[in-house]
């Protein structure tokens, strides 16, 4: 879990069913298909953007390659 | 011609190209007294008798004649006029100050600074033409013969009464149109930056934000949309428009002129036309960047959150690459969240990499805007770097036009803009120097040194790149 940011963490331990939209950043030549997921964004050579349930982050936290999951925020002119 | 008594003469030749050597054989005098009249002009002396100038640049030789000699010239067709050389008198130093009032009241006329250097600039060649013509080189000095010697009266010949030169026209001056400089390109600096070489000339500047609209006041060099349904990176909302005037507004006669005007801008619209877009959209665009060879990333959006470990990520990914990230530190000044948003204040624990150059926004008068975003949160974030004007700054906008934002989204260009006349100064200059140079040659705001209100204080592009 602690991979998992703010406000995320605490979002998906309330709402356990809901899909958000998230960025996932991985470590340095992490191979991609050993995270079995089923759609996603390649970003950045090591940041891509999917859609998961909560159950589903949790689960992705736990790999190794995995650095980082934060909620895909909204950006705005400043 | 062997005695040569009377007046001297100018004799003016069909061919105004004639050479001294065929001159002087249509004259009837030996080659070795045939003299360049320009250089014996610039001499000051004052011709002999036996000395024939000759001026071969206007087909005119100056030369003593006798009436008889001057009838037989008058018949060779190769001579077009042989007229009495009494204009040197003319054309006295009193005569040339006449003409200098007659300009200088035409001048006051005028009331126009810009018709100065022309209008002298007129006057001296009308009066150096004369000059030359009539060998009036002796204007103002103490003239002398050929031998050296110093005359007893400014010229041979006898003096006649002073005619005043007819009037010369004034064409009217040429008022050539200026660029006006906005006041916040001047309070950076910027102009004093151009008039040392730099004009970001080259530099790959992307603009991260809502596109950038077709304007004449800029011009793009490519781009791309990451705005789902949107292929276009044209700009439906303004802002990224007037972030590009700021970076690059041609340096011409019309609207604003940027920080860089020679940069190169790219439109990486990650904002959509309603001014919002996912982070997704965001570091896509950064990766953009780095395939696409840019040099200067201009991040003026955010958001009021804590660092993001994607966005630290792709800050440090762009940093590798060559690229120098700036971020707009965020308006939230007066919010909950006062403090640097992201990505603004992304950072990475061990490197002090990861962190994009975080630009808060000053006035006119250089003081904090109230609404730009403090530093002060967690010393680890990244806080304020610099600041650079952010109040009521013109730009180019959509439809052609030209008007005022204010945020830290307008500071921000002003450093991208710096960024890229460091690199056309430093080529391959690193990111991490690129900054060093900005913040060392800031000028300091606020509390002495660093501050989080200020950070190294106003950019200051002229130091920047000496």
């Amino acid at each position: 879990m602690k991979k998992i940011s703010e406000p995320l963490r605490s979002e998906i331990s309330s709402e356990t069913n809901k899909i958000y939209s998230i960025i996932v950043v991985l470590n340095e030549g992490a191979d991609i298909k050993k995270l079995h997921l089923k759609e996603y964004n390649l970003l950045m050579k090591n940041i891509l953007s999917t859609k998961l349930k909560s159950s589903e982050i949790k689960q992705l936290s736990k790999h190794d390659d995995v650095q980082s999951i934060e909620l895909n925020e909204e950006a705005g002119i400043l | 011609m062997k005695e040569k008594k009377g007046k001297r003469y100018l004799v003016t030749y069909k061919d105004q190209a004639i050479g001294s050597s065929e001159a002087s054989s249509i004259l009837g005098v030996a080659k070795k007294d045939c003299k360049d009249g320009v250089t014996f002009m610039e001499t000051d002396a004052i011709p002999g008798k036996k000395d024939v100038l000759h001026f071969e640049h206007v087909g005119v030789s100056s030369i003593e004649l006798s009436e008889e000699e001057k009838s037989n010239l008058l018949k060779n067709k190769e001579v077009l006029a042989v007229e009495e050389d009494i204009e040197m008198h003319v054309l006295e130093l009193t005569n040339e100050e006449e003409q200098a009032e007659y300009m200088n009241a035409s001048l006051l006329e005028e009331n126009a600074s810009e018709s100065l250097a022309y209008d002298e600039g007129y006057h001296s060649a009308m009066v150096d033409m004369f000059s030359s013509m009539l060998y009036l080189g002796t204007r103002g000095k103490t003239p002398v013969n050929g031998n050296g010697e110093r005359a007893n009266s400014p010229l041979p010949i006898n003096p006649r009464p002073i005619q005043p030169l007819p009037r010369l026209p004034i064409f009217p001056p040429i008022l050539l149109p200026k660029q006006p400089i906005p006041w916040n390109i001047s309070l950076v600096k910027a102009p004093e930056a151009w008039a040392k070489g730099y004009q970001g000339s080259g530099v790959k500047v992307a603009i991260l934000d809502t596109g950038i609209a077709n304007h004449s006041d800029l011009s793009i060099s490519g781009g791309v949309s990451f705005i789902s349904g949107v292929t276009s990176y044209n700009d439906g909302h303004s802002h990224g428009t007037h972030c590009a005037g700021i970076v690059a507004a041609k340096n011409n006669i019309i609207g604003v002129v940027g920080v860089a005007p020679l940069s190169k801008l790219y439109a990486v619209k990650v904002l959509s036309d309603g001014g919002s877009g996912p982070m997704s959209g965001v570091i896509a665009g950064m990766d953009w960047c780095i395939t696409n060879g840019i040099q200067v990333a201009s991040m003026s959006l955010g958001s009021s959150s804590a660092p993001s470990a994607a966005y630290s990520n792709a800050v440090k990914r762009c940093q590798d690459n060559g690229i120098t990230v700036v971020a707009a530190t965020g308006n939230s000044g007066y919010s909950s969240f006062p403090y640097v948003g992201a990505p603004a204040n992304s950072y990475q624990r061990g490197t002090s990499k990861a962190s994009p150059i975080a630009v808060g926004s000053v006035n006119q008068s250089s003081i904090l805007a109230g609404s730009s975003s403090r530093g002060g949160e967690h010393s680890e974030w990244n806080q304020v770097t610099v600041v650079a004007p952010g109040v009521n700054v013109n730009s180019t906008i959509l439809n052609n036009g030209y008007g005022t934002k204010s945020g830290t989204s307008m500071a921000c260009p002003h450093v991208a803009g710096l960024a890229a006349l460091i690199y056309e100064k430093y080529p391959g200059i690193s990111p991490v120097n690129v900054e060093r140079r900005i913040t060392s040659s800031a000028s300091d705001l606020g509390d002495s040194g660093y501050d989080t209100l200020y950070g190294y204080g106003l950019i200051n592009c002229e130091k920047a790149i000496a």
